[in-house]
């Protein structure tokens, strides 16, 4: 991202007195995020007394308000005008910008004010500004031991008070302000309240301020003095010696700009910022509680697609760089279906003609990520195609096409979308078994089959890359027999041919022998499918019939595991070949019934030959226990019942 | 959360109050200059460096005759001591004999911007806890403000319900009145309304020394209160002294008529009733003192709860 | 039957007349002696009666026409409107007598009336009492607050009215260039808004306020009596009338300024350092104007500023940089004054404009000069309050009130007050200038040099007004 100044979309206040106000409020504010009442709030927490000399700058930070974390910055200056009662008033100018804004994008407290001080403010509305970027070795060069031993002391869960007198000027102390927190992690500007001047009398709530005087509960910073770390403050201590460690003051400022993470101050969150110079400091419950709490896809998502919506293309593109960060980060973990509703309402998988594609695709690919995971199912392209309404561009299917995915189905879809090219390219990837087994699962779809036929067809006619494995493949799937049928109700004709090109396919051109039919039809332990045996009986050509009873019927039969006896009996009625009609006057003749008496009572009697009287009983045994158990149950519930009401009768006085 | 909170000795045991403008910086300013003119030996010291410096600039901006400029929504804290003498019987030597006796009071004062009391706002925790922790209040009315506005008794009320919350559970409470002793200071007394309704009252008597006017504290004190709140410009002003007579005991409530910043006197002609407006307003409409501040009841209403407190 | 009686007619070609409606006519046939006309009446757009006449049978008496053709004329002519025949006595057996009887013999029913000759005079006479049909009312001048005369009417007679009323009016004339006042008669319908100009009258009037009586001879036409001269038809057009008015009236007339005294304020805000040349050059302009007149009058030249209320300066009285001198010697003051520079305006929202007037007090009382003395100021601020005021003003140290002073000049010397204000509003104007002087306000930025002589009592041609005044008690 390159570019030397960062565009910045700026809420505002007016905090002061008209000439007739007594009382000091809101005179005007950009009303489009924080209302009047939140700026009221905001600019009374952060009130630094009365100073002698203005103007003078606040740094104050806001997330309490609006559960949005923001980085202000108030101008206080002298009013030409005097309150009600003709007494000298301060005007505050009050700016503010989300963090997540400035957080890819860092900017200098300096180059804030320095943009603002002139700045006239709008009757409404949001500002857009300019403002340069923070530079490094720019403020690496200021950099001292002084300004060092102020950001350590930071760590402490007590204010700092850098004590000088009037001839520091403000620009002298908004540098330091912004040298110090350049010494901390860039997430800690997000809590970092800071003032060019507070009353050292008063009972402020800013962290990092100049005063007059010392105070007694704050650590005193005297300008240009040694400041020496107390021995009591030890994380103080550490922290500055890791900053002392690092030799290369510029590369130190980057290393910290880049810890954009969301940090506040005080005991329980101290060690965070050690742990951003020093991974040894990481301490696993706090670390993963810090990822949680800043690393929000969702609040990242969002700003993405604010910035869309404004078209601001670096803002945009750095939301799309941190997208991409988080994306490839496998501890983030988005809530999916949060992220799914906004990718939904926001439309942010639709083109975006005014960023450039790489951007766009890497922005698709991010949120894809981020969304719905890193490989690419048929469940999540259906997902995708309900998110853009079945209208894909061709960005999101390169994005798309670019995700890892061992499904075929998914894979397919995609490219067919994409180009014949590319479905080549696609199909050319999977042997034909890998196919054929993908076709047999459960989200292949018509087109899909369709797909896989034609290029088996197309592989068979070719002869290149055939595999082993297909015929096979073929068999264990009935030939796609029940998808074929699921995905043709009732085309017929189209489920033949589609079966005949892949018997060939399979078992090559020609007639069918017994061996062929066989295994086309027993692959499966399921029942083949009315297509194939069509086909097959087709191919067999004549003889089917009994080709089909022996081969196929007799063992289909056979693998019904029955007892030795009832099977011997299917096998022999199997095989006793119906008698032939009687050549008298085109009556059906029935078959002799007694036959089929006799043999019913054979089987009988065999059975009961092997399992003997015992089994009769127990029978008989086992339905008396039934019945008894049955009383017994109903006669505990009418027991329960009867307990209930005598219970509920004594309850009731 | 806040950075610092402060260490035991800034709680403060005395605490202005009132609404806006009514003048308490200007009140606190005043002070050292009132003390100043008397010749009872009273000072007012800082108690550290910061309430020193405060002090001295409160002081020497008010002597220049520019008034304070308006506080913003932020409790100052200043720790100031009374020192001074007071004629007391001591020892069995001294039974007959009234013998000057060194006298120190802590002056820990909180001063808020009147903002900060405003029902809007409520409520600053550390301005409730400061009211809390404090024994003696200083409440300034502001005659005009309510002439104009009228809303010190929007100002008073939130706050004194709070504060009365927080004594429920008090023993000291069970009376229904808060422990404290209060000043009511009606402020700006050189204003030429406020001092034309005494003098329409007949309450006004001239200063011994300068001849300028004054009211007694107490009893005729209390009856400018009452008339100058009859003339509130929301109607609840009649309102204000009945509240703070229910919260507070009436021993330990004394009504001042104050103006921190006096009236003009002319220093070859003396005090004159046609011209004694001591505040200017220059080009830019910002007022300034006219001429040299002679603070009317200033240090009184802090000496009588300095001693009040003293005796506790 | 021919009426015998000339009442008879009167009575009935007045009540006809008095009916008629806007647009319609009333015919009446005049039989004379040897000819007959047809007379139309019928009101004009103003409601005033008029008539048109039309020989039916030429006095000649030739028999170019059959006598039917003559009836049958009549009788169309007639057919539509309300008709009244007046056979005049000498008309009896005549050839006009022979149409009548005629038209008597058409089967109409016809009212004729014996008129005793002439015809003509009954019907002027009618006519001349047929009461108003519309308001009639003069247009007038009245003083608006801001010193300006607003256009109105006043009304004269009501709907009704008849000959021989009258209407007694008070006016102020103010003649003088460029015409003099004209007397501008309207009539006004009952309901409408419009007016329709009856009559524009004009002579020379002097000046002053006149007891006029406006007395209605008939519709259309009122005398103004009372007035010194007769007055005439006016030849200027309504247009050229009102553009004669003047935005500003100027002051009564009032006896001639013989002691002028100009104070001029010297305290001028800091932005504006050159506030204060603005004022030298508007006194400038004035003196400059009468250093060459013949009557000029004695000039006197004072400056004021602000009390300071500073510590051990004892405050100086408004400086007199020339009493009672000719013009010349004050504008040579004046470069002084000029050359001395403006004082920066101090906080006090106020200057001393009452300490300038009690030392003009002062030196009249001790002057000798005779004749009226006008004191004009040139500045900004209102003066110092004699005590405190709730405004927050300081009073003047000197404890001295300018309502008092300024009263005591007008009483005892028959002073009168004018002022410049810098920043005249003329929406707005300022509160106390406005009391202050006695006439209109004049800003700093534009002086209207004529008006402000008049306002001073300078100058005595002052423009004339194109209609009176009316003088309300």
């Amino acid at each position: 991202m390159a570019g030397r100044t960062v565009r910045l979309d700026v809420e505002w206040a007016l905090w002061g007195k008209e000439p007739g106000d007594h009382d000091y409020r809101v005179l005007a504010c950009s009303q489009s995020g924080l209302t009047e009442q939140k700026f009221d709030q905001i600019l009374n927490r952060f009130s630094i007394g009365t100073p002698d000399t203005l103007p003078q700058v606040t740094i104050v930070w806001s997330g309490r308000e609006d559960g949005e974390e923001r980085i202000g910055i108030a101008i206080h200056e002298s009013s030409a005008t005097p309150d009600k009662v003709g007494r000298r008033i301060a005007v505050t100018r009050y700016f503010c910008v989300r963090y997540e804004q400035l957080a890819y994008q860092p900017v200098s407290y300096l180059a804030l004010y320095r943009r603002l001080r002139t700045l006239r403010l709008p009757q409404q509305g949001e500002l857009r500004i300019d403002v340069d970027r923070m530079r490094p070795d720019e403020i690496a060069s200021s950099v001292n031991e002084q300004v060092m031993s102020t950001a350590a002391l930071l760590l402490t869960d007590k204010s700092v008070c850098i004590v000088c007198d009037d001839k520091v000027d403000l620009d002298e102390r908004l540098l330091f302000l912004d040298t110090v927190a350049a010494m901390l992690p860039y997430g800690m500007r997000s809590k970092l309240s800071a003032s060019t001047w507070t009353s050292s009398t008063a009972q402020h709530n800013i962290r990092l301020s100049f005063t007059t005087d010392a105070r007694d509960e704050a650590h005193n910073v005297f300008w240009g003095r040694p400041t020496p770390i107390s021995s009591e403050a030890q994380t103080s201590q550490e922290y500055m010696r890791l900053l002392l460690n690092h030799a290369d003051r510029k590369s130190l400022i980057a290393r910290l700009a880049q810890a954009t993470d969301l940090m506040g101050f005080g005991p329980r969150q101290s060690r965070l910022p050690l742990a951003v110079l020093d991974q040894s400091y990481r301490e696993p419950a706090h670390g993963v509680d810090a990822l949680r709490e800043t690393d929000r896809p969702e609040k990242v998502v969002r700003s993405l697609a604010d910035a869309l919506q404004r078209q601001d293309v670096d803002a945009a593109k750095s939301f799309i760089g941190r997208l991409k960060y988080l994306s490839h980060d496998l501890e983030v973990q988005g809530r999916r279906d949060e992220l799914k509703q906004i990718l939904k309402e926001e439309l942010l998988l639709s083109p975006r003609p005014w960023l450039e594609g790489d951007y766009v695709e890497e922005m698709y690919g991010s949120l894809l990520r981020l969304t719905f995971g890193r490989s690419l199912s048929k469940r999540t392209l259906n997902e995708v195609h309900g998110i853009v309404h079945g209208v894909f561009s061709p960005l999101l299917l390169d994005a798309l096409a670019r995700m890892h995915t061992y499904d075929p189905v998914a894979s397919v879809s995609i490219a067919r979308r994409r180009s014949s090219e590319a479905l080549q390219k696609v199909l050319t990837g999977y042997s034909g078994a890998e196919l054929v087994h993908a076709a047999a699962g459960l989200d292949a779809d018509e087109s899909f089959i369709d797909t896989v036929c034609k290029e088996l067809a197309r592989r068979y006619k070719s002869q290149e890359g055939m595999d082993s494995g297909l015929a096979e493949a073929l068999e264990r799937s009935g030939f796609l027999g029940g998808v074929l049928e699921t995905c043709y109700p009732g085309q017929y004709k189209r489920q033949f041919e589609l079966m005949l090109s892949l018997l060939k396919v399979a078992y090559g051109e020609g007639a069918l022998g017994d061996q062929e039919l066989e295994s086309a039809l027993n692959g499966t332990k399921t029942m083949p499918s009315r297509a194939l045996l069509s086909a097959v009986a087709y191919l067999y050509g004549s003889g089917a019939g009994d080709a089909l009873t022996d081969r196929f019927l007799r063992k289909k039969v056979e693998e019904f595991d029955l007892t030795t006896t009832t099977r011997d009996v299917i096998r022999k009625n199997m095989a006793q070949r119906r008698p032939k009609p009687a050549p008298t006057g085109g009556h059906p003749v029935l078959a002799p019934r007694q036959d089929t008496w006799q043999q019913r009572a054979d089987l009988v009697r065999h059975e009961r030959s092997e399992t003997g009287w015992w089994r009769r009983t127990a029978g008989w045994w086992k339905r008396q226990m039934d019945y008894l158990l049955y009383l017994l149950l109903s006669a505990s519930l009418v027991l329960l019942i009867v307990m209930i009401i005598i219970f509920a009768m004594e309850q009731t006085p | 959360m806040a950075a610092q909170r402060e260490t035991e000795g800034s709680k403060a045991n005395i605490v202005m109050w009132g609404a806006p403008t009514c003048g308490k910086t200007t009140f606190l300013a005043a002070l050292s200059i009132a003390l100043g003119r008397q010749s009872e030996g009273w000072k007012v010291i800082g108690a550290n460096d910061q309430s020193t410096r405060a002090l001295v600039t409160l002081t020497t901006q008010l002597s220049d005759g520019v008034f304070p400029k308006a506080s913003g929504a932020v409790i100052e804290h200043y720790r100031w001591r009374l020192v001074g003498q007071e004629l007391r019987r001591g020892g069995w030597k001294s039974l007959f004999r009234r013998s000057p006796v060194g006298v120190q009071f802590g002056l820990d004062l909180a001063d808020l911007g009147g903002e900060g009391y405003s029902p809007r706002r409520l409520t600053q925790k550390e301005l409730i806890d400061d009211l809390v922790n404090s024994r003696g209040i200083v409440f300034l009315f502001d005659p005009v403000r309510e002439f104009e506005k009228g809303d010190a008794f929007e100002y008073l009320f939130g706050v004194l319900s709070h504060l009365s919350q927080h004594f429920l559970e008090n023993p000291e409470f069970s009376s229904g009145l808060l422990p404290h002793h209060l000043a009511i200071c009606i402020t700006k007394f050189d204003e030429l309304r406020v001092l034309e309704t005494a003098e329409k009252l007949g309450l006004t008597q001239p200063d011994e020394e300068e001849h300028f006017p004054r009211v007694d504290d107490g009893d005729d004190a209390r009856e400018l209160f009452e008339k100058l709140c009859e003339v509130s410009a929301s109607g609840y002003g009649g309102m204000i002294l009945n509240t703070l007579e229910q919260y507070f005991a009436p021993e330990r409530t004394r009504y001042f008529v104050t103006s921190a910043i006096g009236f003009h006197v002319d220093p070859r002609l003396g005090y004159d009733p046609d011209d004694h407006q001591n505040v200017m307003t220059d080009e830019k409409g910002f007022t300034r003192i006219r001429g040299t501040v002679r603070p009317v009841n200033v240090m009184e209403p802090l000496l009588w709860l300095g001693r009040r407190l003293g005796k506790k | 039957m021919a009426e015998p009686e000339r009442g008879l007619l009167r009575e009935a070609l007045g009540e006809a007349v008095a009916r008629l409606p806007d647009g319609r006519d009333l015919a009446v046939v005049q039989i004379g002696k040897s000819e007959i006309f047809l007379w139309k009446v019928y009101r004009d757009s103003l409601g005033v009666p008029r008539t048109k006449r039309r020989t039916v049978l030429p006095a000649a008496g030739e028999a170019c026409q059959p006598l039917e053709g003559i009836v049958y004329d009549i009788l169309d002519n007639v057919r539509e409107s309300h008709a009244l025949f007046a056979v005049e006595d000498s008309a009896r057996g005549s050839a006009p007598w022979k149409v009548l009887d005629g038209l008597r013999g058409s089967g109409r029913a016809l009212r004729d009336f014996v008129c005793p000759a002439p015809f003509v005079d009954l019907l002027r006479e009618v006519l001349a009492e047929d009461p108003l049909t519309r308001m009639y009312e003069l247009v007038t001048l009245r003083r608006t607050p801001g010193g300006g005369a607003e256009m109105q009417t006043t009304p004269l007679f009501p709907v009704g009215a008849q000959r021989g009323e009258t209407t007694p009016l008070t006016l102020r004339f103010v003649s003088g260039p460029p015409g003099p006042p004209a007397l501008a008669l309207v009539a006004s319908a009952q309901h409408a808004q419009a007016f329709g100009l009856l009559s524009v009258l004009s002579g020379p009037v002097e000046s002053g306020v006149h007891t006029v009586t406006a007395e209605l001879v008939r519709p259309g036409r009122v005398r103004f009596e009372g007035l010194p001269a007769p007055l005439a038809e006016d030849p200027r057009s309504w247009n050229e009338l009102v553009s004669c008015l003047p935005e500003r009236l100027e002051p009564a007339a009032r006896p001639r300024t013989e002691h002028l005294v100009c104070a001029v304020e010297t305290s001028v805000p800091a932005a504006d350092p050159e506030r204060l040349k603005e004022r030298i050059a508007r006194v400038r302009q004035l003196l400059a104007g009468l250093a060459d007149a013949p009557d000029a009058p004695r000039v006197s030249l004072l400056s004021y500023g602000s009390h300071r209320f500073a510590w051990g300066v004892p405050e100086q009285e408004p400086p007199v940089w020339c009493w009672e001198g000719g013009p010349e010697d004050a504008l040579e003051r004046l470069d002084r004054l000029a050359a001395r520079g403006p004082q920066t305006q101090t906080p006090q929202r106020a200057a001393e404009v009452e300490c300038a007037l009690a030392v003009i007090g002062d030196r009249l009382e001790r002057s000798d000069g005779t004749g009226r003395t006008t004191l004009l100021f040139v500045g900004e601020r209102p003066p110092f309050p004699r005590r405190n005021q709730v405004s927050g003003l300081l009073p003047c140290p000197r404890r001295r009130d300018w309502r008092l002073l300024a009263d005591d000049l007008r009483e005892r010397r028959g002073a009168g007050f004018a002022a410049i204000c810098d920043d005249h509003d003329e929406e707005d104007p300022p509160e106390f200038w406005t009391e202050f002087s006695d006439g209109p306000l004049f800003g700093l930025d534009a002086v209207d040099l004529g008006a402000l002589r008049a306002a001073l009592g300078l100058s005595t041609s002052a423009r004339g007004l194109p209609f009176p005044l009316v003088e309300t008690e």
